[in-house]
């Protein structure tokens, strides 16, 4: 069994918390990691592991948080999940459909933007939605619809026409947060969402994220930001070192650490 | 497959026109800069005509000879001017002339010994610099004069002995050459054309395959399109289409410039209007499409190799010059288009071009290029695909130069 596995709080998991619907039924995850272990090869230092047996869950309707520090292995982890990397082994599954078998199912049921995300800088930002919104098979008024909608939510309107490229680096996060929206997945995989944004675009994206939660969509997101954790996520993962240290919420950390503060719950857990 | 990848060269094609380097070397270049040469060197040519005919040169002249008609001839040619008379008072030696000549003094000089009717055999010698323009220049005026003079010793020798002469014109030659100035024309241009052909489709490919390729692994754009239901082989064929369509756009710019600017300038080359037939037309299309798909594919692959957009261009800039050779090598008015040729990259679509503007078919050698190179443009985009599999260069990182080689080419290994 896992480390990740025998922690208590995904023990109770397992059992049936989260796995039950508002109505009591039991749910479906939204995303489902099971023993994700990816090993890179380089010929100087040998394999690395990057991520190791890594499990975990994630519902509809829940903020899910993937909370380490620098290198510690959750770009990978949400790499695999969004099928740009390949699990050496494990698998996982996302809005019911494998990660292996069915990538391209995969990427249509997901939103994934991944930290060091750029944007085509000769594009417009209409132009950019446009452009995803098509690979991800909006045609005709659907796509022009969906887009007007993210310009809107995003009060992009009066740059839609500008190029990427001279966008202030808070207006390129929205764009690209709109160009994971926009063709309105059921699962989002943010990496590091709020990374060199001022306090006032950082807020609008945790506004964002929180809505996203209001309409159901299961939302899985890395930080190293503590404050974002305590204010968004309804469950945490720790992970260090490519390994899960624990899952659960933020109560249930607590409880299982014996420390108030997220700090501290997080300094315990990954010097365990 | 198809609509991802209409997606994917529709964003190219747009973002692409965007790119000031794209602009300038797949429109600006090919528009203006051949035919602004063309009619450079015209000009230059005209110049140096101009100024040859008006050159000067002086030439001593040491004539032991007493008749006089050297000079004579001599002072006939407005070209030369002689700077000693004949039979000075003071007659240099050949070392003195030889130092003038040196010093550059004078141009050339000239000795001519004694006259035949002295009796014995009468020799003429010319002192030159070939490394100076005008001593050059009074060597072929002295040449000629020196032929105009013998003529005229041999005819006096015939008349001498009761002759009138015209016994020496044994033989006039007069040639007539068949082709017509359509065909010349043709024929000069198709020396010319392939190359500065492949040189634009080449330039025209190049930075639109760097951008679409090393570019967007620089910037980071790529691991979104990945992620997306978009195949890695619908984004290459995406990519591939757009460099193609660029690279043709060059190669069309590039050729209708050159129509517009010799049916201006024509006439100061002495050529005719070009003729081409619609089975020509055909034939130059079908080599401009296959240039331009073989120089993509084989860019894009370089461009994929590379780690960053600056080691792109290190790769990717001598398979440029490169690909000029075999289109020199194939300028050879001898070479034509064979079977035995037609495996030989960029060789065989130039030699076709040819053959197409001179209106010859030769169609099992056409079929073959068409073959070899759907064979090649097909190798390369499959070792682009197989590196774009590679997660590495997924996520913007790339692999050295041997490894990103080695993955490429091992078909025995998955990726």
């Amino acid at each position: 069994m896992k480390e990740s596995e025998r922690l208590p709080v995904e023990d109770r998991e397992e059992d049936g918390r989260a796995a039950l619907d508002s109505q009591g039924l039991p749910a479906v995850p939204a995303i489902e990691a099971r023993d994700l272990t990816k090993v890179f090869h380089d010929p100087r230092q040998g394999d690395l592991l990057a991520a190791s047996g890594v499990c975990f869950s994630c519902y509809p309707g829940e903020i899910f948080g993937l909370l380490g520090p620098n290198g510690a292995g959750k770009t990978t982890v949400l790499r695999m999940l969004s099928t740009v990397l390949r699990p050496t082994s494990g698998t996982a599954r996302i809005a019911g459909r494998d990660v292996l078998e069915d990538p391209l199912g995969v990427r249509q049921s997901i939103g994934y933007l991944s930290a060091s995300t750029g944007l085509y800088p000769r594009l417009t930002a209409r132009e950019t939605l446009e452009y995803f919104g098509s690979l991800h098979g909006l045609r005709g008024p659907a796509l022009k619809d969906r887009v007007a909608q993210m310009l809107e939510l995003f009060s992009l309107k009066d740059f839609c026409d500008v190029r990427c490229e001279k966008l202030s680096t808070g207006m390129k996060q929205k764009v690209s947060i709109a160009r994971t929206m926009v063709h309105d997945p059921s699962v989002l995989i943010l990496d590091e969402p709020t990374l060199g944004l001022d306090i006032l675009v950082a807020s609008t994206m945790i506004r964002f994220v929180e809505e996203c939660r209001q309409r159901g969509k299961c939302i899985l997101f890395s930080t190293h930001i503590m404050s974002e954790v305590e204010k968004l996520c309804d469950r945490v993962a720790i992970i260090h070192r490519g390994t899960l240290r624990a899952v659960g919420s933020l109560p249930e950390l607590r409880d299982l650490t014996g420390r108030t503060y997220i700090d501290d719950v997080f300094m315990s857990l990954v010097e365990a | 497959m198809l609509p991802s990848a209409w997606i994917v060269y529709r964003k190219e094609l747009r973002s692409l026109g965007r790119d000031r380097h794209t602009l300038i070397y797949s429109v600006l270049l090919p528009v203006f800069l051949y035919p602004i040469l063309v009619w450079g060197a015209i000009q230059i040519l005209a110049y140096l005509r101009g100024v040859e005919a008006k050159l000067e040169s002086t030439v001593l002249v040491l004539d032991t000879s007493s008749a006089g008609e050297f000079s004579t001839l001599l002072a006939g040619n407005p070209a030369l001017t002689a700077v000693q008379p004949v039979g000075g008072k003071e007659p240099l030696t050949e070392t003195e002339a030889r130092e003038r000549v040196d010093s550059g003094e004078v141009d050339a000089a000239v000795t001519l010994s004694a006259d035949p009717s002295g009796g014995g055999e009468q020799k003429a010698r010319i002192l030159f610099r070939s490394s100076r323009d005008l001593s050059l220049h009074a060597k072929e005026g002295l040449e000629s004069v020196l032929e105009d003079y013998r003529k005229e010793q041999l005819l006096r020798a015939v008349q001498e002995v009761g002759e009138s002469g015209t016994f020496l014109e044994v033989l006039e030659v007069q040639a007539e050459d068949l082709s017509t100035r359509r065909e010349v024309t043709n024929y000069v241009v198709s020396l010319v054309l392939p190359l500065l052909m492949v040189l634009m489709t080449a330039m025209g490919a190049l930075y639109p395959a760097l951008d679409s390729s090393v570019g967007e692994k620089e910037r980071g754009t790529l691991e979104s399109t990945l992620s997306s239901p978009t195949g890695r082989f619908s984004m290459i064929a995406g990519k591939y289409g757009a460099v193609v369509t660029f690279s043709l756009l060059a190669f069309a710019l590039n050729f209708a410039s050159m129509g517009f600017t010799l049916s201006h300038l024509r006439s100061q080359v002495n050529l005719e209007e070009m003729s081409l037939g619609w089975s020509s037309i055909a034939i130059i299309l079908l080599a401009a499409f296959l240039l331009a798909a073989l120089l993509s594919a084989l860019m894009m692959f370089l461009g994929f190799l590379a780690r960053s957009f600056k080691e792109g261009q290190a790769y990717v800039m001598p398979v440029y010059v490169l690909s000029v050779i075999p289109a020199v090598a194939s300028a050879s008015p001898e070479t034509t288009l064979t079977p035995t040729l037609s495996w030989i990259p960029v060789v065989n679509i130039s030699l076709l071009f040819r053959e197409a503007l001179n209106g010859r078919f030769p169609m099992a050698s056409i079929g073959l290029t068409l073959v070899f190179s759907t064979i090649y443009v097909l190798l390369a985009l499959l070792c682009a695909a197989r590196l774009l599999r590679q997660e590495s260069f997924t996520v913007g990182e790339g692999l050295p130069l041997r490894k990103a080689l080695r993955t490429a080419l091992d078909w025995s290994s998955k990726t």
